[in-house]
């Protein structure tokens, strides 16, 4: 058979970082094909480079077989070749028909041609067996995320797409949402599209894929049908070394109680969420993507306004109105996005390091203090081991794992008691994810409390003394690190609660 | 459930009203301003004047609610305006025995030509060097102000031909009983225009294509959509517009001064915003605009009549762009 899409030799550089190195993969016609690896492996950028977003530094795409020139999305675009990306990429002031037709509406002269628009979109629709939820005059902004996704595929099946990439399209969807979604995948590859799947759940890779590429550290490792591979294979070759040694856990000594929440409810965001954090133990929080344990942290660190319930700092019950309130009773927050709410991007490292602690440290007249800003940053620039040439360095020119290490700087700097870390060690390298949690470790060890949020299963269960389980906004489920397995937290994670009717 | 039904039912008709919130007060307005005058804002003269004060200002705020939809701003139009005004009184000054039909190229023309050159440098900037719309237009506000002095050599230019105001001041309709005519020119004008700009947004791939940058230009971007042409076209047919206004307003007090359009940009936009254009992007209509563009018309014109203090309106006009503001954001809320 015939690859319809071909990457070959492509590597692609950024300042400072080399992205992918040398990758080489062949796509074919009615397969299903998995691109697989952790976060920082590359996967996002081939896959921008497949569709025409990013041009490539060395190498070239070949589309049945003939070198591909992309100047921008259109070009991908006009060749059949589709995204659906991991960010719901629809447009939310638009209606479902107009969202379909973005891009390529149809016109009677030159007024648009709403009428068959809308026609064509209930076709689709129905034969989506979607017509009865979604409609084509609906706002996008008020259908859910899984209806949206819906949108986008019918918007691929519109443009009669060659080839179809999947960036995490499960990431926000329910079971129900996600059989719908792959009933949709069956019928794109009996019509001999090509499918490029994108995921981290390894029981929808063996459920619906072919084929399986894995991407680390931007370098091929291995391509096999999925039916000559082992889960465990897979996995191994994702991490690149046994599990087992990847994650350094260290015993702690539980101390005494640190923060403790009770009844903790934000209408429509979570419900009645209790839990108790202690002295010297890092507190996982387990769940599925939209299950409401960012929003709960928010809230413990004064970010969101509780409805109801009580958070208790050693023992004490505290009202923060805001994150200055809580930074002053020790707490420190590492937030989901770091670029967008972690680090200053455009300023400098020793600046990042200090945000929360200026206040502490003014002279008279509220003059910053720049030699303790200078001595300080520095001091932990070396403790952690942060790679940049100077303190003076603008932050957004250091790797992931490295502005990850000055965000745990801020905090370390404001003399934090209490850690939330919410998905601390997305999108960086393996290497960086392992100092990181020494680094944790190290914290825990000097009387600290963490609680740290992450969708990553293996790091919850490598990492944490102690794992909660949150669904859909309740606390489902607390799991002890001994009993602790990934069939057990996927149950809690996935178990509906009823409530109240 | 019977209770959740009401809870619905309320909860679409307060939707509703903020939705439409612009045509309530418009009619309050209309109510109060005809109690408080004793009947006569209801006069046929004066509704006709006050058509011809919404006239400009409509035609500013058909072109700005492109730019906001592409959640951008152009506080140049108020110099662009006066620009056009200048130059086209200036032209008009070759033909002293111009007839009245041959006034209207004297008026387009200049108004295309400082439109076009004034909205490709707000839109080039703006899209291809990605400067803050806020920041370019400031540019180009202070730049065509300057402009207007040099080309007018500082002091208003007079002495038009009388052909020059036909379609400012003009009037059509002429009956025995009424001989300088019925219906202003200039809101015939404008009327069509308006039309054209509300078309061109709402029945277009081009109005689409704008709609679709506001609310995402990333999402835009990836559709295949080629955003920096959006955001250029969007910049020029506001510019034009505004340039439109500019001769309009010269054609009406029959020259053109330097100076002229003051404030402008703030009328236009607040009348925007009280349509229901989002200053975050994505929302809008011309069409909607212009009940915004009423409300501001109803508001001066009343308090004209009951000889509010011109500099007292300034406040209360500053105090309703506030509102509008307001309003847009307490709609955002209930949207997420």
């Amino acid at each position: 058979m015939q690859p319809c899409l071909q990457a070959v030799h492509i590597s692609k550089v950024f300042p400072g970082v080399k992205a992918l190195t040398d990758i080489s993969i062949d796509f074919y016609p009615g397969e299903v094909h998995a691109l697989m690896g952790e976060n920082g492996a590359g996967k996002s950028t081939l896959i921008k480079i497949l569709s025409g977003v990013y041009t490539p530094s060395e190498g070239e795409v070949l589309f049945n077989g003939e070198k591909l020139e992309f100047k921008g999305p259109r070009d991908a675009l006009d060749h059949g070749i589709s995204v659906i990306h991991q960010e719901l990429s629809i447009a939310k002031d638009l209606t479902v028909a107009e969202n379909i037709f973005l891009g390529e509406e149809k016109v009677n002269g030159i007024f648009l041609d709403n009428r068959s628009m809308i026609e064509r979109t209930n076709e689709l629709l129905k034969y989506m067996k979607m017509d009865e939820i979604i409609h084509a005059n609906d706002l996008a902004r008020d259908l859910t995320a899984a209806q949206q996704q819906m949108v986008e595929i019918a918007r691929v099946i519109n443009k009669n797409a060659k080839v179809v990439i999947m960036d995490e399209p499960t990431s926000s969807l329910s079971d129900h949402e996600i059989n719908a979604l792959f009933e949709q995948i069956r019928v794109l590859r009996s019509k001999n599209v090509a499918i490029v799947y994108i995921s981290h759940r390894l029981k929808e890779i063996f459920e619906i894929c072919d084929r399986a590429t894995v991407l680390r550290d931007g370098c091929f490792v291995r391509t096999d049908k999925i039916s000559e591979i082992s889960e465990h294979d897979l996995v191994a070759s994702m991490v690149g070394r046994e599990i087992q040694d990847y994650f350094i856990h260290t015993e702690h000594t539980r101390g005494e109680e640190m923060l403790r929440v009770e009844g903790l409810t934000r209408k429509g965001e979570f419900e009645n969420v209790s839990f108790t954090a202690y002295r010297g133990e890092i507190l996982g929080i387990s769940g599925l993507v939209g299950a409401g344990r960012t929003e709960t942290m928010e809230t413990i660190f004064g970010a969101r306004i509780p409805d109801s319930g009580q958070v208790f700092v050693s023992g004490q019950a505290v009202h923060f109105s805001s994150p200055k309130d809580a930074i002053a009773k020790k707490i420190g927050m590492v937030t989901e996005d770091r670029r967008t709410t972690g680090l200053m991007l455009r300023a400098m490292v020793k600046d990042n390091s200090v945000l929360p602690s200026l206040i502490y440290h003014m002279k008279k007249l509220g003059f910053a203090d720049d030699k303790w800003i200078d001595e300080v940053s520095n001091e932990y620039k070396d403790k952690l081991r942060v790679k940049t040439p100077s303190v003076e360095t603008i932050i957004a020119n250091l790797s992931g794992g490295n502005q990850q290490k000055v965000v745990l700087a801020k905090w370390l700097i404001a003399e934090s008691q209490i850690l939330i870390l919410d998905e601390p060690t997305r999108g960086i390298d393996v290497n960086a994810k392992s100092e990181f949690y020494a680094l944790m470790n190290n914290f825990v060890d000097q009387g600290g409390t963490i609680i740290m949020v992450s969708s990553e299963l293996p790091e919850v269960l490598g990492v944490s003394d102690r794992i909660i389980v949150m669904c859909e906004g309740h606390v489902t489920g607390e799991l002890s690190r001994e009993e602790a397995t990934e069939t057990k937290i996927m149950q809690l994670a996935s178990t509906v609660t009823k409530r109240g009717e | 459930m019977s209770e959740n039904l009401i809870n619905n039912k309320n909860a679409t008709m307060k939707n509703f009203l903020m939705k439409n919130m612009v045509v309530v007060i418009l009619i309050a307005l209309i109510i109060g301003f005809g109690v408080g005058t004793s009947g006569k804002f209801f006069n046929m003269a004066n509704i006709v004047n006050l058509t011809t004060q919404m006239a400009i200002n409509a035609m500013l705020s058909a072109g700005l609610t492109y730019v906001i939809i592409l959640g951008g701003i152009d506080i140049s139009v108020r110099s662009v305006a006066a620009l056009a005004g200048v130059i086209s009184t200036k032209l008009s000054l070759m033909f002293p025995q111009m007839s009245n039909w041959a006034s209207i190229p004297v008026l387009i023309i200049p108004a295309i030509l400082v439109g076009v050159l004034c909205g490709s440098f707000n839109g080039l900037m703006i899209s291809r060097f990605n400067v803050v719309a806020m920041i370019a237009t400031l540019a180009m506000l202070t730049a065509a102000r300057g402009l207007c002095f040099i080309f007018s050599g500082g002091t208003a230019v007079s002495g038009v031909p009388k052909a020059y105001s036909f379609i400012g001041a003009g009037r059509w309709l002429v009956t025995e009983g009424k001989p300088t005519g019925w219906i202003p020119n200039i809101t015939i004008f404008v009327i069509i225009m308006v039309v054209i700009m509300h078309i061109l947004l709402s029945k277009t791939i081009f109005g689409r294509h704008v709609y679709a940058t506001g609310s995402n230009r990333q999402v835009a971007h990836l559709a295949g959509i080629n955003t920096k042409n959006v955001i250029f076209w969007g910049h020029v047919l506001c510019s034009v517009a505004a340039a439109l206004a500019g001769v309009l307003n010269a054609s009406k007090l029959a020259s053109g001064q330097p100076a002229a359009c003051e404030g402008y940009e703030m009328y236009a936009i607040a009348a925007t915003v009280l349509g229901g254009t989002s200053l975050t992007g994505g929302s809008g209509s011309v069409g909607r605009a212009m009940f915004g563009v009423a409300v501001i018309a109803v508001i001066n014109n009343g308090m004209n009549l009951m000889h509010v203090n011109s500099y007292w309106q300034k406040v209360v006009i500053g105090a309703i762009i506030l509102f509008a503001v307001i309003l847009d954001m307490a709609q955002k809320k209930t949207k997420n």
